[in-house]
């Protein structure tokens, strides 16, 4: 597949401060990719280099097979859209939309006809006379958006579009984009710092971390095998039980808490005896009472229960020390009662890391 | 508690920006009081006495044209009248992009820093109007800081005679005085376009002329206007530099005003009628100046 945007061992450094450490990411065609980070660590500042605001220190940025490292934002295929909207005050919302294409000196009518279109995309049909400073949080995003899209560029660049917006509307508004993508069938770049949106939203997911990208794919593949101690913790829950390396055979490891056993999986390769980390996700691990039936495991102490609506979260000590917290539908956690004796389970793929791994 | 309650979301009712009816009102009435005491009621005088007539150190009552059919026949005050409107036009010209320009630098290149610099600007103004002018001559002087530094250098070899006491003088001159004045309002509505504004429209293809035609100036357009007003009216109605670095030829309207108020040849009613036509005048041009900026800065 032909890649919209490619991203060639880009590096940028403020001054003595790396933004980006040498990033090499392929978008395409078509994708809608969310680069997703904590603030801080250079999603947005990459974001800034494709539309040409910011200079690499080094690397290329090609957009559809054309290198246009050096280009100016006006020059680019690409197209911005910002938290804050950006409106021009001074405009009503059609004069906004009409902005690019009257610069292009386009006829009056086909103008008009294509603001018309933009709206009824971002459904605001009506409000082509209503003043840049008489619409709600929502309706500045979707002109936002309108009017970048209106410009018709290849790849639309997204900034934390939706961060500014409260949680309801942030929700619907993911939906309608990624609606609006598909139909357009076009190529989304989107910042975010929210893993939800990311997870909801995106085809792929580039997650980085303080300028390096640590792991790209799809939003299954980085919530099932996180390629890091960082992606596992960063996107979804998890828990991160600290244990010792008992047992190595292969990629299965078995592992030591608190003197009992469990295997695991390891991407890395680890030796007996060594400190690690264990990550295993609240909704893999099982609760069973001690019997005969109950499978094997590690025992612990119900410590907490704490009810979430869809679930219920059990928080078990390990040896009155490390908390290990679980996801039970209603009736699983029935007759759990906290300082009951319970034994812990999740399937062997909970992945083990080494302790100093990031 | 309920007295006081009820005080208190009247009070606060009264004093929404819209809609608030007459306690709005109320709060606009001392500065209301001090414009009608000090500024209104005087201009009525003023226009009122332009009528009357004035015979050696007496005023008549009357009710006569002929101060203002004295200023339409006689050719010196249309020369003066006209060299005021395009002394102060020219004034306005230069210093409202000087302080757009600056303000730009200030608030985009600058950045915070650029509070420091504004500070600095406006220390200026503590210096007093005067003092400033007096500068101004040690700087364009026969002798003057410029004209020595040029020979010093070689550039010329005798002293440029137009740098002082000229209409050249009294424009850079006026400049200086001004700027700082320009700087302020045009800065202020500068601070409400945002680094993202600019970005923007420059992904969306506009870049140079086209952003600061469609952007930059429209957004910053009240202070402009705020701008254009201090500079042209000010620089229109001073008389003090005309009459300190103008030289003989460079009089404006503002001294002959002065003139019909003090001293001998005294006439305050021809005095009057002068102050109103040569207001009308610059109001005029002001407006029209102010049309043709939102006619050309409409995208």
């Amino acid at each position: 597949m032909k890649s919209a945007v490619e991203i060639l061992g880009i590096e940028k450094r403020f001054g003595p401060t790396v933004a980006i450490e040498h990033v090499d990411l392929a978008i395409d065609e078509g994708e809608f990719l969310s680069l997703l980070g904590a603030s801080g660590c250079g999603k947005s500042t990459l974001l800034r280099i494709i539309a040409g605001f910011e200079s690499p220190t080094r690397g290329r940025i090609k957009i559809q097979g054309e290198d246009v490292t050096g280009w100016p934002p006006h020059r680019r295929p690409s197209n911005i859209v910002f938290q804050r909207g950006a409106l021009f005050p001074h405009m009503n919302v059609f004069d906004n939309i009409a902005y690019s294409l009257r610069l292009r000196k386009w006829p009056r009518k086909r103008i008009a006809e294509k603001v018309e279109e933009m709206l009824a995309l971002v459904r605001l049909e009506d409000l082509g006379h209503r003043g840049a400073n008489e619409l709600s949080g929502g309706q500045i995003q979707r002109v936002a958006l309108a009017r970048a899209l209106a410009a018709e560029p290849r790849v639309l660049l997204l900034d934390e579009p939706l961060s500014a917006l409260d949680l309801k509307l942030r929700e619907q508004m993911q939906l309608e984009l990624r609606t609006i993508q598909r139909q357009l069938g076009a190529t989304f770049v989107f910042v975010t710092h929210d893993q939800t949106e990311a997870l909801v939203m995106s085809d792929r997911i580039a997650i980085m971390n303080q300028g390096h990208l640590v792991q790209l794919g799809t939003p299954r593949e980085i919530y099932t095998r996180p390629a890091s101690v960082f992606a596992s913790a960063f996107i979804g829950q998890t828990n991160l039980i600290r244990c010792t390396v008992a047992a190595v055979e292969g990629s299965t490891v078995t592992v030591e808490i608190g003197g009992q056993r469990m295997p695991a999986a390891s991407p890395a390769s680890l030796s007996p005896g060594e400190p690690a980390t264990l990550s295993v996700r609240p909704e893999a691990v099982r609760v069973h009472r001690i019997g005969p039936e109950a499978p094997f495991g590690i025992d612990a102490k119900v410590a907490e229960i704490i009810y979430l609506g869809s679930s219920i979260r059990i928080g078990a000590a390990i040896n009155g020390d490390a908390i290990v917290w679980a996801d039970l539908r209603d009736e699983e956690a029935e007759g759990l009662t906290p300082g009951m004796d319970v034994r812990l389970a999740w399937p062997p793929t909970a992945i083990v890391w080494k302790e100093t791994s990031k | 508690m309920t007295d006081l309650l009820t005080a208190a979301s009247r009070g606060s009712r009264a004093i929404r920006p819209s809609g608030g009816g007459s306690g709005a009102f109320r709060l606009l009435t001392p500065a209301a009081l001090y414009y009608a005491v000090f500024f209104a009621i005087p201009m009525l005088c003023l226009f009122v006495l332009s009528f009357w007539r004035a015979q050696g150190f007496d005023l008549i009552v009357d009710f006569s044209l002929d101060n203002y059919w004295k200023i339409a026949q006689s050719p010196v005050y249309h020369v003066l009248l006209l060299r005021t409107v395009v002394i102060g036009f020219i004034t306005a010209l230069i210093v409202v992009p000087l302080a757009f320009a600056l303000s730009y630098v200030l608030h985009f290149v600058l950045a915070r820093r650029g509070q420091i610099v504004l500070q600095l600007v406006l220390l200026s103004l503590f210096s007093g109007y005067l003092v400033r002018i007096y500068a101004w001559r040690t700087i364009l002087g026969k002798q003057g800081l410029l004209n020595s530094t040029l020979m010093w250098l070689g550039v010329i070899d005798s002293p440029l005679e137009f740098l002082i006491y000229s209409n050249f003088a009294t424009v850079i001159t006026l400049t200086g005085l001004l700027l700082p004045l320009a700087v302020l309002p045009i800065y202020s509505s500068m601070a409400n376009i945002s680094r993202d504004h600019l970005e923007v429209a420059r992904d969306l293809g506009s870049r140079r002329a086209h952003l600061v035609r469609t952007i930059l100036v429209p957004m910053a357009l009240p202070g402009i206007r705020t701008a254009s007003a201090f500079a042209f009216l000010l620089a229109a109605g001073d008389f003090v530099t005309p009459s300190l670095v103008g030289g003989t030829q460079g009089i404006m309207i503002g001294n002959v005003i002065a003139d019909q108020f003090r001293g001998i040849g005294s006439n305050w009613p021809l005095g009057g009628a002068i102050a109103f036509v040569t207001m009308a005048l610059v109001l005029v041009v002001y407006f029209a100046a102010m049309r043709l900026i939102r006619w050309v800065t409409t995208w």
